[in-house]
């Protein structure tokens, strides 16, 4: 087991929004793709899994040690938050930022020695970004710029990527491709656990599904048991929409109909 | 690193013909040659002292506060992660003058620490008040930069109609002004922004990474809450301890550090040396303008930095587009 949370509560303020008993563990080797329906605490629950966020109750762990017993750059030797960052204040060049994800591994100054810098560059290649090092990250596409957040992640050699809707602002076949990015990482065993708002992508590719709604965990399983009839309902709100095997893979894609059409 | 030294030593260059200019001009004429043989021990009547007594010291202060005021606004701009902030414009210059001022008016002669006081409320209140629902609001923040900075300018003013009376004198002082020279106060100076540039250097990896993000920077292991924090007091205390020498000047911190940026990039590590002598230069510069363009007379140095950084920061705001 690498996280485990035990009944998190978390709220914002008396009358704020709040995340009630939320019990869930992480495997070695899982890629989960955690979803639901806008509000419904997926991000304030990547943030408090990330150790970002404090001030819940109960119970989390990292590999059975309580989050609170890492100190300083010790949990970001394990677990790496990779957030959607649209545009930089400064104009940082890729190599600059993946560079970055050796912090846990220098002292303050982030001088990096001949071995960081190697890990560095070959992580630039392993994403196809060689050519680009010295590109300004906010000149990037959208898709580049994805791809170097997660190349700094990877630089941090944390076995733990934690996503916020990576796939956010990316077309069809950035998706894809990002997709396919994430499940090669995980081949060569990272663990991840993210945030999808692509459901019919994320049944594609991953083998587990959490539903969230209102702040707590609604079902959590395979794409076929959480893909139901009733969990989309319940979750979203939708009335017109049915559900229907992929042929090729099998797994359930959600088919939205418009409302004039009888189901 | 090697940016670092490639510009840092062109920008020393620079700063040694910068120097040769001012301490051969003035009201007085002086030549180089003169000049120099005074500075490497030459012995003489008036012009030695013009040289070593007036020239010299005056020449260290532009080069000290010049600097200081553009790491400071190194600092403030990957703080509030904007670059059209520097310490003028978000009001902490004026706190601090604000502080000075109470201070002289006390009669007391030690104006660095409540300089640092005023500089440090200041900016304590003005980051709160443009904090809103959680992230920080940079309109708003530089709405209420200035308007910290007018209230405090009437203060000053206030304070002096009732106690002193002498408004050329506090004029001068709100519109920066090197001519004041307090010696015993360079040593200070120079000590102070030796070490936090030193301190500025050894963390800004911490500070780069800061920019790109708060929730990044914790997962990758940066101690966020004393980086902030404690790189908040180096940039108030650099400019607390450049107002307490020469008054509010405005624009060294925003013009240095976007020149800088445009060769360098925006690693701290090698931006904070490099606009520390980039700023030392600019102000030594514009401090000769200002003793020299109108002889026998002499203008502030603000007037000079105020004429040079208003465009460019209007320039740099409609580039941005968005503050």
């Amino acid at each position: 087991m690498l996280l485990e949370g035990k009944n998190i509560d978390f709220s914002y303020g008396p009358d704020g929004f709040c995340l009630s008993s939320i019990s869930l563990s992480i495997e070695k080797g899982e890629v989960v793709s955690l979803i639901g329906p806008n509000g419904a605490g997926k991000t304030t629950l990547i943030k408090i899994f990330s150790g970002l966020t404090s001030g819940y109750t109960g119970e989390l762990l990292l590999n059975s040690k309580k989050f609170g017993e890492y100190k300083g750059v010790e949990l970001a030797k394990f677990i790496s938050y990779i957030p959607q960052v649209d545009m930089m204040t400064f104009d940082f060049t890729v190599e600059q930022l993946v560079s970055m994800g050796r912090r846990p591994f220098t002292n303050e100054t982030g001088l990096l020695s001949k071995a960081d810098i190697e890990i560095v560059r070959d992580t630039i290649d392993s994403f196809g970004l060689y050519n680009k090092k010295d590109l300004v990250y906010n000149n990037l596409s959208g898709g580049e710029k994805r791809m170097v957040l997660i190349a700094r992640a990877i630089a941090q050699e944390a076995g733990l990527l934690l996503m916020d809707e990576p796939m956010t602002y990316l077309d069809m076949g950035h998706q894809v491709a990002l997709m396919e990015k994430i499940m090669e990482l995980n081949g060569r065993g990272r663990t991840v656990f993210m945030i999808s708002h692509g459901i019919n992508l994320a049944a594609e590719y991953v083998k587990r599904v959490i539903l969230m709604k209102n702040g707590r965990i609604l079902d959590d399983g395979t794409p076929e048991k959480v893909i139901s009839d009733d969990n989309i309902r319940k979750a979203y709100g939708l009335k017109n929409f049915y559900i229907e095997k992929n042929r090729l893979s099998g797994r359930p894609n959600v088919i939205i109909v418009p409302g004039k059409y009888r189901i | 690193m090697k940016k670092a030294v490639l510009y840092s030593s062109l920008l020393a260059i620079l700063l040694i013909l910068c120097f040769l200019w001012a301490i051969s001009t003035g009201s007085v004429h002086i030549s180089l040659s003169d000049a120099l043989a005074y500075l490497t021990g030459r012995a003489g009547a008036q012009d030695h002292d013009i040289v070593m007594k007036i020239r010299l010291p005056r020449i260290i202060f532009a080069v000290l506060v010049g600097g200081m005021l553009a790491v400071s606004g190194v600092i403030l701009q990957a703080l509030l992660k904007n670059p059209l902030v520097d310490p003028f414009i978000t009001g902490i210059s004026s706190g601090a003058a604000f502080g000075a001022a109470c201070a002289m008016i006390a009669g007391m002669s030690a104006l660095i620490a409540p300089s640092m006081a005023g500089a440090l409320l200041t900016m304590y209140f003005v980051y709160r008040i443009s904090k809103i629902k959680g992230s920080l609001n940079i309109t708003v923040l530089l709405l209420t930069g200035v308007m910290a900075g007018s209230f405090f300018s009437s203060l000053i003013m206030l304070l002096n109609a009732v106690y002193s009376r002498d408004l050329v004198k506090v004029m001068l002082w709100l519109m920066g002004d090197l001519s004041n020279i307090n010696a015993s106060m360079a040593l200070y100076a120079a000590a102070i922004a030796l070490l936090i540039i030193v301190f500025a250097m050894y963390f800004g990896n911490d500070l780069n990474i800061l920019t790109t993000g708060e929730a990044e920077a914790k997962t990758l292991g940066v101690n966020v809450e004393f980086i902030k924090v404690s790189y908040f007091i180096a940039a108030s205390l650099l400019t607390a301890v450049s107002v307490a020498l020469s008054g509010v000047i405005g624009f060294v911190g925003l013009i240095i550090p976007h020149i800088i940026r445009f060769f360098t990039g925006p690693d701290t590590r090698v931006l904070v040396p490099c606009s520390f002598l980039a700023g030392g230069v600019f102000l030594l510069a514009s401090d000769t303008l200002a003793r020299t363009l109108f002889l026998p007379g002499e203008i502030p140095v603000g007037v000079i930095t105020g004429l040079i950084g208003v465009p460019v920061f209007i320039f740099l705001m409609l580039r941005k587009k968005a503050v």
